[in-house]
């Protein structure tokens, strides 16, 4: 009772997790990318970007540029419009104008075993072929099995429950298996550059100031002002720290188990194609 | 502050709408669509199908196939499994087992434009032209366009590379060349991780009514035998419907505060763009989301 009252009293303080429920306003902006795809890299080099009197610190990137999964409804309230949020989500048409980054999903297996390990959220027995085979191949409901539930846990440990909504765990987020996550957004928005722009990991690693490029135009044209001069851009990319600094790409090619890697593309292989990554073994004769 | 105090109550009580706030159930069975595609004749269907003592009308559709837009949150968790519950999400990776329904989306923005002057969207100086144009902004709207719509649900491995190729200059396929056959549409996406997914085509349902509830019934595992079909058709026809909206169009939601001299229930046809729309408005829909009509076998009129 005393729960359910809590839960009711930060309903209504908007002092509840926004996740889900975030209430759009049509001029957001969103940065878009499944976890482990470098997403908190790019939302950082767009933080920075986006006010020249600092540098992004990890104090101020959630004020700069929130996410969904830490940001309370009442925070994203007073956000000064237009409001850029970092998301995981699957297609939302309500993201009017989303920027998504793509990244290689061997690379992003092996991101994401690595982070997942740090944090503790698998079990350390787990192997990586064990972890592509189990969860990052098969599981879709990421939301019910570890996705909300570390995120849960992490806001319980670090800003006591009554930050939680009531509501069911999934509520808080459904970013699904990696194919899942870009073919929705790629199936509804693929052949429509205005609404979504679409960045590729390694790209943005190779050329960040042409890849800048295309974000600073893409939010200016949405009413951002962003500098993404050459002398800014290479001064923002010392600013990346921590769980997001950069991997080289192409990591999978000595960590990851061949069967790994073949179990990667032969559910996905087509889709690695359409975003260009080269697959190791050749296309899967069932989709021919 | 009223209104701040008024949904919190709303939320307290769960008596807010569902929506992405829906506690999925692995059981739970959606008629997924974009709005104004045939959905409410599905529900119709369904719900006489299922409960053959009483022909469904809108005063009780809301309890039979209940919308998750619009039935309150802590009621669906009172209802008997599995639910079949209507939805117009885009694609929703919680949704363990998905009816589509697909309408060619010249004839949608045909219904749709009728739709939204009845509930006052618009007013009846609004061109359709206009309105054309306007439907095929992204953002506007919970639902999404028809293509995203579309594209988020019927996306998968083997049909990726029509959904991109616009970005690296040419698609693949020149206009009017059908690509899309039914095995095309099989690999993950929606379908993949052990889903069940039905598409179902609302011409095709028109063409053959009972053909088309038995395949659903099938994908249900519902025993229906042809008699009870046969019933849930009758019971569902566009006559009977129009007669039940007249009756009770004030005892559902959806209905309840619209103008009264435009039907809910319309014609009930296919290919009424040929003659409602313009060229130009038939040419702008076919060029926004041409790659899905040839994917699911509707046929371009304009070659661009």
């Amino acid at each position: 009772m005393m729960i359910r009252l809590a839960y009711l009293a930060n309903y209504f303080l908007e002092r509840d997790i926004a996740g889900r429920a975030l209430f759009r306003l049509p001029d957001d902006l969103f940065v878009v990318a499944y976890p482990g795809s470098g997403g908190q890299w790019l939302r950082r080099l767009i933080a920075n970007l986006l006010d020249p009197s600092s540098p992004v610190t990890e104090a101020n990137v959630m004020s700069r540029l929130p996410d969904l999964y830490h940001a309370s409804r009442r925070g994203f309230a007073r956000m000064n419009r237009p409001r850029i949020i970092f998301s995981h989500e699957c297609f939302d048409p309500e993201y009017r104008k989303a920027i998504y980054l793509v990244r290689d999903p061997r690379d992003v297996a092996v991101a994401l075993y690595e982070q997942r390990r740090l944090g503790g959220s698998i079990e350390t027995f787990l192997s990586l072929e064990q972890f592509v085979s189990d969860f990052f191949t098969t599981k879709t409901d990421e939301y019910g099995g570890g996705w909300a539930e570390e995120f849960s846990g992490l806001i319980k440990a670090k800003q006591g429950f009554s930050y939680r909504s009531r509501l069911k765990d999934e509520y808080l987020g459904t970013p699904a298996s990696w194919g899942e996550n870009v073919m929705s957004w790629i199936g509804a928005r693929g052949r429509d550059p205005d609404a979504m722009l679409l960045i590729r990991y390694e790209d943005l690693l190779k050329d960040p100031e042409a890849e800048l490029g295309k974000v600073a135009e893409f939010l200016n044209l949405a009413g951002v002002g962003l500098d993404a001069s050459l002398e800014r851009v290479r001064s923002t990319l010392k600013v990346a720290q921590g769980h997001a600094t950069p991997q080289d790409p192409g990591k999978w090619k000595t960590v990851l188990p061949e069967t790994a890697a073949q179990a990667i593309e032969s559910v996905w292989g087509p889709v690695m194609t359409a975003m260009g990554y080269a697959l190791q073994v050749r296309e899967v004769e069932q989709y021919r | 502050m009223f209104g701040h105090l008024r949904s919190a109550a709303r939320y307290a009580l769960g008596r807010d709408s569902s929506l992405r706030r829906h506690e999925v159930w692995p059981d739970d069975i959606f008629l997924v669509s974009f709005p104004k595609s045939g959905n409410t004749w599905t529900r119709f269907l369904l719900g006489n199908l299922m409960n053959p003592d009483k022909p469904v009308g809108f005063s009780d559709i809301e309890r039979v196939v209940p919308d998750i837009a619009v039935f309150p949150r802590a009621d669906f968790r009172k209802l008997k499994r599995p639910r079949l519950i209507k939805s117009h999400d885009c694609f929703d990776p919680r949704y363990r087992r998905v009816i589509y329904i697909i309408r060619d989306p010249r004839d949608v923005a045909v219904s749709l434009y009728y739709y939204a002057k009845k509930v006052k969207n618009i007013d009846d100086s609004f061109s359709l032209e206009a309105f054309v144009t306007r439907m095929l902004v992204p953002g506007r709207s919970y639902n999404g366009t028809w293509g995203e719509h579309a594209g988020s649900w019927l996306v998968n491995a083997s049909n990726i590379a029509e959904f991109t190729s616009h970005q690296n200059g040419t698609p693949p396929h020149a206009a009017g060349v059908p690509v899309g056959s039914p095995g095309k549409m099989d690999a993950p996406g929606a379908r993949g991780h052990g889903r069940e997914f039905l598409l179902v085509r609302y011409e095709d349902f028109l063409l053959d009514a009972h053909a088309g509830l038995h395949q659903i019934a099938d994908f249900l595992g519902l025993e229906a035998s042809s008699e009870r079909i046969e019933q849930a058709v009758a019971r569902s026809s566009a006559d009977s419907m129009r007669k039940l909206e007249s009756a009770q169009n004030l005892q559902w939601q959806t209905t309840r505060e619209t103008r009264k001299d435009i039907p809910f229930v319309r014609q009930a046809k296919s290919g009424q763009w040929r003659t409602a729309l313009s060229a130009k408005s038939i040419a702008e829909i076919e060029s926004a989301w041409g790659h899905l009509m040839r994917l699911t076998g509707y046929e371009l009129a304009s070659i661009s």
